[in-house]
């Protein structure tokens, strides 16, 4: 099993989210929440590196957040005009599988499609899903988005409440998941000596000593980024480096890993 | 027909079910879901509650059971059901340590989140928002049961709990533990009544289920929990299966965020792997547990599908007995799936008094005695989401 393609798109960016690929339909674009926008700018990136990806391709997204400024739209509909009044546009788009729907519909990707929303481990739960569903046949590939896209009310709520060392900031990463020989990574779910240790960084300290006591190089993602959000850790990977890499994330006092191979051509 | 699957489908192990729980409109445990299914009994109600104001004029599955004492609705829906299942399973704290805990959950903590945002300024923050993620309910139930094996939590609207039975299937398939507690669990939250008002999908006469008069769903609440368990651990311990879970198959519409994709060709597709998966022939089949909302477009989709695959096959839904219970709903209705099985019963399609059956499929007008190898539950959810899962008896896994 590898992670054959692997790109990021951090909302920082001057391009991400501000640009649509053309494969996003115009008449969609006005609609589409801005965790969906800022996926298909992850995604772009993605499909460049290689052929189109086959229609029964599995769409598997992790985030904890889900739509949020879709889901505050309604919310904030409903609290404006009452029960009866709310916006049924926002409504659609809040669900929190809105996101693999969009990316499904729009490349066309009818394989086993899937939300995990596991808080900080939701990315490395995507990954192991995906590499379930390829390593079994369900699906010749598995394209995983993970990340988040705060909007301004989710972001001072989680500032508030994470008390997290770093500010809290938003990003997405997309990986194609594949069986069989070609380049990228050699991916396996659980714990392997590497190289680099790469985390998401810690919320509290019996956190920070868990990921602390493992072995090795270690690198916080969120002092590289700029901010921490779920998915930070995997967003940390420099994709061509030769080095192998432990990703890291703990949720609930739980260690979850990703070993990711040195990168091959 | 649609396009044939591009992979060969290799049978799956079939897993044993060794323990189930539930807690629904129609009450707290199985005792009381066997009572209405085999009654037909419609959970529906208008319920004059402030926190739930569409619910005064349209009717809806609540829960009126007690229940624990919990951060969220939602959760202690969840542990209602797990514990039940646990009891019934037998497990010892040393094996339970083992399993796995999979959740299916829509809404998670959003009836308390909710309740403070719609009363409270927009800039205040309040550690209740915690609750609402989904995985809280996964967390709690791992803590509580003492389950220590692999975690995680499907949000995937009204398919969480299957997509949550299937990675708990494929856990125990690939030998990651040797056991695991799926659970889909939603609590009725204002803002999903509201949104499906706003979509005018509610019938508010309660819902019709495969039925030609039908005009919309009816929203509930409830959860339910299965231990699936590898077969051969199960013997080890003594354990008799209750039901077998033997495949499952999902495949997307690629079509549109909330209506079927009209052919239900990624249905067809979602059967038949499922068929394979579980070595089923098609003559096995039964009985159809469907999803069944009520709405015009899915039930229309659903019975399409069927009577292509199978003719007249004696189909029912349930969410006239429970109303649908979004993210729940799934492992709501393998429990409805299994009691099925292990009764040698197929269950009467509430509603379907109410009006003309849809053709092309036996819309189960009443309980009767039947003896089922293999039933099928599908499930249709907003994402064009088509999943299909098979059950079978006890001794299908033995």
């Amino acid at each position: 099993m590898r992670l054959s393609r692997f790109a990021r798109a951090i909302p920082e960016h001057p391009t991400d989210g501000d640009t649509w690929p053309t494969w996003v339909p115009t008449g969609s674009r006005r609609r589409l929440d801005p965790l969906v926008r800022l996926a298909t700018a992850a995604v772009d990136r993605l499909q460049q590196q290689g052929a189109p990806l086959l229609p029964d391709t599995a769409v598997i997204v992790a985030t904890s957040y889900g739509a949020v400024e879709s889901t505050f739209r309604f919310a904030t509909s409903l609290a404006t005009y009452g029960d009866t009044g709310g916006s049924p546009t926002p409504f659609t788009t809040s669900v929190h599988n809105s996101c693999a729907a969009a990316l499904g519909e729009m490349l066309n990707l009818r394989g086993p499609t899937s939300t995990i929303s596991h808080g900080a481990a939701s990315p490395l739960l995507a990954l192991r899903f995906a590499a379930s569903l390829v390593s079994t046949g369900r699906a010749p590939a598995a394209l995983v988005v993970a990340g988040e896209r705060h909007n301004a009310w989710s972001r001072n709520v989680v500032s508030t409440l994470s008390g997290a060392p770093w500010p809290v900031s938003d990003g997405l990463i997309a990986g194609l998941v594949e069986a069989g020989p070609g380049g990228g990574r050699e991916l396996f779910y659980g714990y392997r000596n590497a190289d680099v240790t790469i985390d998401g960084g810690a919320l509290i300290p019996s956190d920070a000593k868990l990921l602390a006591d493992l072995p090795g190089k270690k690198i916080s993602a969120p002092n590289t980024l700029g901010g921490w959000w779920p998915g930070c850790g995997l967003a940390g990977i420099n994709w061509r480096d030769a080095q192998s890499i432990v990703v890291s994330e703990v949720e609930d006092g739980r260690l979850e890993h990703v070993w990711l191979s040195g990168y091959r051509a | 027909m649609s396009e044939p699957s591009t992979l060969p489908r290799m049978p799956g192990m079939p897993l044993a079910i060794t323990g189930m729980g539930c807690v629904s409109a129609a009450g707290r445990g199985l005792a009381a879901q066997r009572h209405a299914l085999e009654a037909g009994l419609c959970g529906l109600k208008n319920v004059p509650l402030a926190s739930q104001p569409i619910a005064r004029s349209v009717p809806v599955g609540m829960v009126a059971a007690a229940l624990p004492t919990l951060p969220s609705r939602t959760q202690a829906l969840a542990l209602c059901a797990a514990r039940e299942a646990f009891q019934q399973a037998g497990l010892t704290p040393a094996q339970a340590s083992a399993f796995g805990v999979v959740v299916g959950s829509c809404t998670g903590g959003m009836p308390e989140s909710e309740a403070f945002f719609l009363n409270h300024s927009q800039t205040d923050v309040s550690p209740i928002y915690r609750r609402q993620h989904p995985h809280r309910t996964t967390q709690m139930l791992a803590h509580l049961l003492g389950v220590h094996g692999p975690q995680s939590t499907h949000a995937l609207a009204c398919a969480s709990a299957a997509a949550a039975i299937i990675e708990a299937m494929e856990l125990v398939r690939s030998g990651a533990c040797p056991g695991a507690i799926a659970v889909g669990s939603d609590a009725l939250t204002r803002v999903t009544l509201a949104g499906f008002t706003s979509l005018m999908l509610v019938d508010p006469k309660g819902c019709r289920p495969l039925t030609n008069e039908r005009a919309g769903m009816s929203l509930g609440e409830g959860a339910a929990a299965l231990i699936i368990e590898d077969p051969a651990h199960a013997r080890r311990r003594g354990a008799t299966p209750l039901a077998s879970v033997l495949g499952w198959g999902q495949y997307a519409d690629a079509f549109h965020l909330t209506s079927p994709e009209p052919s239900g060709n990624q249905l067809e597709r979602a059967i038949h792997d499922c068929l394979a998966d579980g070595n089923i022939t098609h003559a096995e089949v039964g009985y159809v547990n469907a999803h069944g909302t009520g709405t015009r477009d899915n039930d229309q989709v659903e019975s399409l599908v069927l009577s292509r695959l199978f003719g007249a096959i004696p189909t029912a839904s349930t969410k006239r007995n429970f109303g649908h219970t979004m993210g729940a709903a799934a492992a709501v209705e393998a429990v409805a799936c299994c009691l099925a099985l292990i009764d040698q019963k197929i269950w009467a399609s509430a509603g379907a008094n109410e009006g003309t059956p849809v053709s092309g499929i036996e819309v189960l007008r009443q309980t009767r005695a039947a003896t089922p190898n293999v039933v099928l539950s599908t499930t249709l959810a907003f994402g064009g989401v088509n999943a299909c899962l098979a059950f079978g008896r006890g001794e299908r896994c033995a």
